[in-house]
């Protein structure tokens, strides 16, 4: 008993170290032996797909003295890497031939796709992104309407790097906020369309560095069925991002008809719900927009403590709001005829079994569908003043 | 050596002739060499021939010069003054008394000795116990007298069915053992077995209560402990209150309480003197440290080298820049870390307590500051080996901590061949363990698994003390 | 005779029957429940559960005709010497295979997701050995590690799902019914297959101690098992919407898409983590049984001494029933299901019908 005890311990130890010693640790990696993307990007040129990986460079930035007098340039923080193959695998291949570490995807949380390398689908790319192991399915997705590769290029001054800034801006709600996993799932859908946000890169300060500065949103991607087919621009970009629940985060100015002078109204929240209908065989979608809204410029004289005043600044915004809406419609349903905001699922839900019938003809059936604009719009707050500011008093009233 | 040996040598069943001369002889051909055995012959105030034999160490000279030979020798028909007297028989027992403290008489005509209680106190006073102080508590500690042990317990224990029994171990050493335990709410079996181990045991020597516990345990290769070893009077009292039972050993502070359980283990008896929510919190701290300083050097490991993904991005850029400069692998990094931190522990332990905060300071200032800088150990690897080394000493109970401090290191190993894998594998490996372990048929993880929800609740919450009145 | 002289609770039986069902079917069952029933997936295992109060019918109905015995030894007694044999041959043969499969399924798991390079026989070893090690130490240390690997099980289980409501998405409950009821139906076989496990407790029953409440207790650890089926097809749903079938584990794809405060994500290797709780826990039960059966077959006194054999015998299983992850899971596919509900449910009714007769039968002869 005495002796079994101490032999079996021994023999487990000994067995440890062996396991560690011989052959073990297969699947060890050294964080030093890591080369960690954080973004990735897709482009297409001369019939090649272009992987592109912005990766970290882990050094200590210039051997920080405490004080902090380092020069505080951005460089050297991350650097891109590009390999270009007929197929993305091929591309991945060749990348990994141009760093020395191992490439790490699993914290890559950011991937732009540049505008042309959407027309040629955007399967390939999902279906990589979904099947290797490491990408993660929560990484957001972007366009950019240039390279992608020159929008992870970028030093971004106030970050760390400019796939951190696309990351806060997603989180922040500029432009649309799609994951891996949710762009893969809109296309999977019987709309099977889906919107991106598009990157642009800001022209860098004069005195700086080309490379400092950052990426800015402007615009939206769409894509139908896969494919990209256009950029919707200011203002349809707000009336496509309003029909797709994604708009926050936005000041819209409001005019008044024979008033000079706009209010700006800050929206807190906008929801936008979509009810289908199916009325003797005529298929209808009602919108409904609702939104709360705080003023927060007044440059007409109006005092908006007047309620007959901000009712009429209400009415002035819903239909502002049906405007763009209706632009937004007017995009998708006649000159793209592409379901971006995801009518199909509606019906499907609404009605599985007529869905199904039609199922066919639904683009023709949505092409000519009666969408009927409803909303509700409030101003919760006119901010700390009362009446305009900055008129010069007409003294003794 | 294994056969027993009388205590005084080859006497064995010798009766007393009452004849002191010729039975003082015989003691004294039995403690022949033996410097600090007093002889003293004298004549009773009645014309007796008397010898007063005892331990000059052990016994009260001047007690037994006052309360023994001075009533004998002047006053007529004088007896000795001793409130604590027995009568020995044999040679044997005479001797084993001698050697217990005791003061032997030996008169004219008596065919039997007597022996007086008058040791002299030879052991320190209680003080407060340094290693398991408490911030509110009673602060005596138990000694190394057996005597004055079981007072403490009896001071606090005020009843008749706190009952002690006394054996002697140990062929060299003749120990007093003492197995106490409240009649009633022990069961009657588990006095039995306990009796039964105790008995079974044969030792050569007992020095510490540790041999005790080594040798009566259910599994002795098992890295938990299975009994308790506190100094502390009210923590054996309150666990006596809850049916378990006591050993106590001559000659050591520390105490054996059994059966326990994993979860008592981690509890304090600090737990029950403080408001009820603050203890509770730290009784949540405290098992969740207790996992910690068994593992978190092996979850750094395990992530950094195979799950770099479940590292937020941040921590992980800054891990990394950390890093770059190290040329061992993470694993080998914990290693050097954590064998160098239990060298440092270990060293401070055995300095003197003048020199030990110089070894705290060296320890910190080389592995702390110059490691790092000079690019040996990377800084997170100097916090993850701090908190576990906090953690480890948030254990209240010694020998708890000790077998987390061993266990450490193979978990690592296992974190390092297969990760996080290797982690849950070795956590199997170790619930497994602990779940066929029993203390004196107790399961170790009893109130949990298997479950019984009256005793579960003083686990994750705290029982009132008053509530527990049976 | 029992080989093993342990004795547990009946709800700690109730304890070890939930891994032993979920570990396996939380990977596979949603995703094949979606081929079929689409995305009414979350309906099939109620339908499915139908099986599983079948088989604690028949191991509640078996134990009270012969108290104290588990099905091998009532078959024996039941349909004689040799008949009873061959049944317990059938069971013998078929628990290695199931045994098997299962590690199998494991070590493919680990290796895809979280060991990609360490050699398969290490990860399917190491578990191996660890469970052998349980399986030996009898069914009250087995009944006491899975209690307290399914309390760390549950709790992590419902973190991960309280950690995902916020990225939930209920509008893919709808069209509801879309193909009608009989999809769900024709998924409901699979998750059937997991719920014909139960029939361990006719293997297990005689170790109870306490037999007053088995009846309710078992019954609501049906209920229990089949809530967390449901809710998992449900949060697989609501994430994934129609994708779910597209993944292989999607699970895991959910755990992956946690993101808290940009600080807890990625807690993947965590979910695998509790996941190794929870296929101990079943790996474990079924040894146990097969340990159980083989020693009763053969007329073994004690079991022990079977165990590292008999899990080295698994082992080997694992390399002879497939040899690459896409028959792995074809193993795991329709036909394979059938195969169990076969061995699992459909011979231990017919035992039990006979016995019954038997029964009645014998009563008549009394009377007369």
């Amino acid at each position: 008993m005495k002796t079994k005890g101490i032999k079996y311990s021994l023999a487990f130890f000994l067995s440890l170290l062996c396991g560690l010693l011989l052959s073990g640790c297969w699947d060890r990696n050294e964080i030093n032996d890591l080369a960690i993307v954080l973004a990735t990007g897709i482009d297409y040129s001369h019939q090649k797909v272009e992987l592109t990986a912005q990766i970290f460079i882990p050094r200590k930035s210039g051997s920080v003295s405490s004080t902090g007098s380092s020069e505080s340039s951005p460089s050297g923080v991350t650097m891109i890497r590009t390999a270009e193959g007929s197929t993305i695998a091929e591309a991945l291949n060749r990348l990994q031939r141009k760093v020395s570490r191992e490439m790490f995807w699993g914290h890559c949380e950011v991937v732009v796709i540049s505008e042309q390398a959407g027309k040629q689908g955007l399967r390939e790319y999902l279906d990589f992104l979904l099947r290797y192991p490491q990408f993660r399915e929560h990484a957001y997705v972007f366009t950019s309407g240039g390279e992608a590769k020159e929008v992870l290029a970028l030093l971004d001054p106030l970050e760390r790097s400019s796939a951190e800034s696309l990351r806060e801006m997603a989180n922040l709600g500029l432009g649309s906020r799609v994951t891996l996993l949710e762009l893969a799932q809109s296309i999977a859908s019987p709309s099977g369309s889906a919107i991106l946000s598009r990157m642009l890169i800001s022209p860098a300060d004069p005195g700086q560095k080309k490379l400092a500065t950052t990426p800015y949103a402007k615009g939206i991607s769409l894509f139908k069925d896969g494919y990209y087919v256009k950029t919707a621009l200011e203002p349809v970009s707000v009336g496509v991002l309003l029909l797709s629940n994604e708009l926050n985060n936005f000041i819209m100015p409001i005019e008044l008809p024979q008033v000079k002078g706009a209010f700006s109204i800050r929206m807190n929240k906008v929801k936008t719900k979509l009810t289908p209908s199916i009325v003797n065989g005529t298929w209808g979608m009602g919108v409904h927009i609702e939104s709360e809204g705080e003023v927060v410029l007044n440059t007409t004289n109006y005092d908006l403590a007047n309620p007959v005043m901000l009712s009429k600044v209400e009415e002035a915004w819903l239909n502002r709001f049906k405007e763009l809406a209706e632009q937004a419609l007017q995009l998708a349903q006649k000159d793209l005829s592409a379901d971006i905001y995801k009518f199909a699922d509606q019906f499907r839900r609404y009605n599985a079994g007529i869905w199904k019938k039609n199922q066919e003809n639904w683009l023709t059936i949505y092409r000519n569908m009666e969408v009927e604009i409803t909303g509700n719009v409030i101003i919760t707050d006119t901010g700390k003043s009362i009446e305009p500011q900055g008129i010069p008093h007409q003294a003794s009233n | 050596m294994s056969k027993r040996q009388g205590a005084g040598g080859s006497s064995d069943g010798t009766v007393i002739t009452g004849q002191p001369e010729i039975d003082g002889a015989r003691l004294q051909s039995i403690f022949l060499d033996c410097s600090d055995m007093v002889f003293h012959t004298f004549q009773t105030n009645s014309r007796l021939s008397a010898v007063c034999i005892f331990c000059v160490g052990l016994c009260d000279a001047e007690r037994i010069e006052r309360q023994v030979l001075k009533p004998l020798a002047e006053t007529e028909g004088g007896s000795p003054t001793v409130s604590s007297t027995q009568l020995v028989y044999t040679l044997q027992e005479a001797s084993q008394a001698i050697l217990d403290g005791f003061a032997l008489l030996l008169m004219e005509g008596e065919s039997n000795g007597t022996i007086y209680a008058l040791s002299k106190n030879i052991g320190r006073t209680t003080e407060e116990p340094a290693a398991e102080s408490t911030v509110r508590g009673p602060r005596d500690g138990f000694t190394e007298s057996l005597e004055s042990n079981l007072a403490l317990l009896r001071m606090r224990l005020k009843i008749a069915s706190f009952k002690s029994k006394t054996i002697t171990m140990g062929t060299y050493t003749n120990t007093k053992v003492t197995l106490a335990f409240v009649e009633g709410l022990i069961s009657p079996e588990l006095v039995q077995e306990v009796e039964r181990r105790l008995s079974r045991l044969k030792i050569d020597y007992v020095l510490e209560s540790h041999s005790i516990e080594e040798g009566i345990v259910d599994e002795r290769f098992s890295p938990f402990p299975q009994m308790l070893a506190t100094e502390r009077p009210d923590v054996v009292v309150s666990n006596l209150l809850e049916g378990r039972f006591v050993i106590l050993v001559d000659g050591t502070p520390f105490s054996l309480v059994a059966p326990i359980t994993l979860s008592s283990m981690l509890q304090s008896p600090e737990d029950y003197y403080q408001n009820i929510y603050i203890s509770i919190a730290i009784r949540w701290m405290r098992y969740i440290f207790y996992i910690m300083s068994l593992l978190l050097p092996s979850f750094y490991v395990a992530i950094t080298t195979f799950h770099q993904e479940m590292i937020p991005t941040v921590l992980l850029l800054s891990i990394a820049r950390a890093r770059e400069e190290i040329p061992f692998p993470a694993l080998v990094e914990a290693l050097i870390m954590e064998v160098s931190f239990e060298a440092l522990r270990e060293a401070g332990v055995r300095l003197p307590k003048q020199i030990g905060s110089a070894v705290s300071i060296v320890g910190a200032l080389i592995i702390g500051q110059a490691a790092t800088t000079a690019g040996i150990v990377s800084a997170p690897m100097i916090i993850i080996v701090a908190l576990t080394g906090i953690a480890s000493f948030m254990v209240p109970r010694y020998s708890a901590s000790i077998s987390t401090r061993l266990l450490r290191f193979p978990i690592m190993l296992l974190a390092g061949t297969l990760g996080l894998t290797g982690i849950i594998l070795a956590i199997i490996l170790l619930v497994i363990h602990l779940s066929s372990l029993r203390s004196f048929g107790t399961p170790y993880l009893s109130p949990i698994a298997p479950t019984s929800a009256g005793k579960l609740k003083d686990v994750w919450w705290r029982s009132i003390p008053w509530s527990k009145s049976r | 005779m029992l080989p093993d002289k342990g004795k547990i609770s009946a709800s700690q039986l109730a304890i070890m029957i939930f891994p032993t069902i979920m570990a396996t079917a939380i990977l596979s069952v949603p995703s094949l429940t979606m081929h079929y029933a689409g995305h009414d997936m979350w309906l099939s295992p109620i339908w499915g559960s139908v099986v599983g109060v079948a088989a604690i019918g028949i191991s509640l109905g078996l134990n009270s005709l012969y108290p104290g015995k588990t099905i091998i030894e009532v078959s024996s007694q039941v349909l004689g010497w040799l008949p009873g044999k061959l049944f317990g041959f059938v069971f013998f043969f078929y628990w290695p295979h199931l045994i098997g499969l299962i590690i199998r399924v494991y070590g493919e798991f680990i290796s895809s997701n979280a060991l990609p390079e360490t050699p398969l026989f290490v990860i399917m070893g190491t578990m191996t050995a660890v469970c052998a090690l349980n399986v030996r130490l009898g069914i009250e240390v087995v009944g006491r590690t899975s209690q307290i690997f399914v309390t760390l099980l549950a709790f992590l289980l419902c973190l991960i799902f309280v950690l995902l409501i916020g990225e939930l998405n209920p509008k893919e409950l709808l069209p509801f019914m879309e193909k009608g009821l009989l999809p769900t139906l024709k998924g409901a076989v699979s998750p059937a297959a997991w719920f014909s496990e139960y029939i361990v407790l006719a293997f297990l029953l005689p170790f109870v101690h306490n037999r007053k409440n088995v009846t309710p207790i078992m019954l609501s650890s049906l209920v229990v098992t089949a809530i967390a089926m449901v809710a998992t097809n449900l949060f697989c749903l609501f994430l994934l919407g129609d994708l779910t079938d597209s993944f292989a584990y999607p699970v895991m794809i959910a755990a992956r898409y946690i993101t808290i405060a940009d600080f807890l994500q990625h807690i993947e290797a965590i979910v695998i983590a509790i996941w190794i709780f929870g296929i101990f826990v079943k790996i474990s039960v079924f040894l146990y049984i097969f340990t159980i059966t083989a020693a009763q077959w053969l007329g073994v006194k004690s079991y022990k001494p079977l165990v590292f054999p008999l899990s080295y015998l698994c082992m080997v299983f694992t390399y002879w029933l497939v040899s690459d992850r896409p028959g792995a899971s074809s193993l795991v596919s329709t036909s394979a299901n059938v195969y169990t509900l076969v061995i699992l449910l459909v011979l231990p009714a017919a035992l039990y019908l006979i016995a019954l007769l038997k029964r009645m039968l014998g009563r008549k002869k009394k009377r007369s």
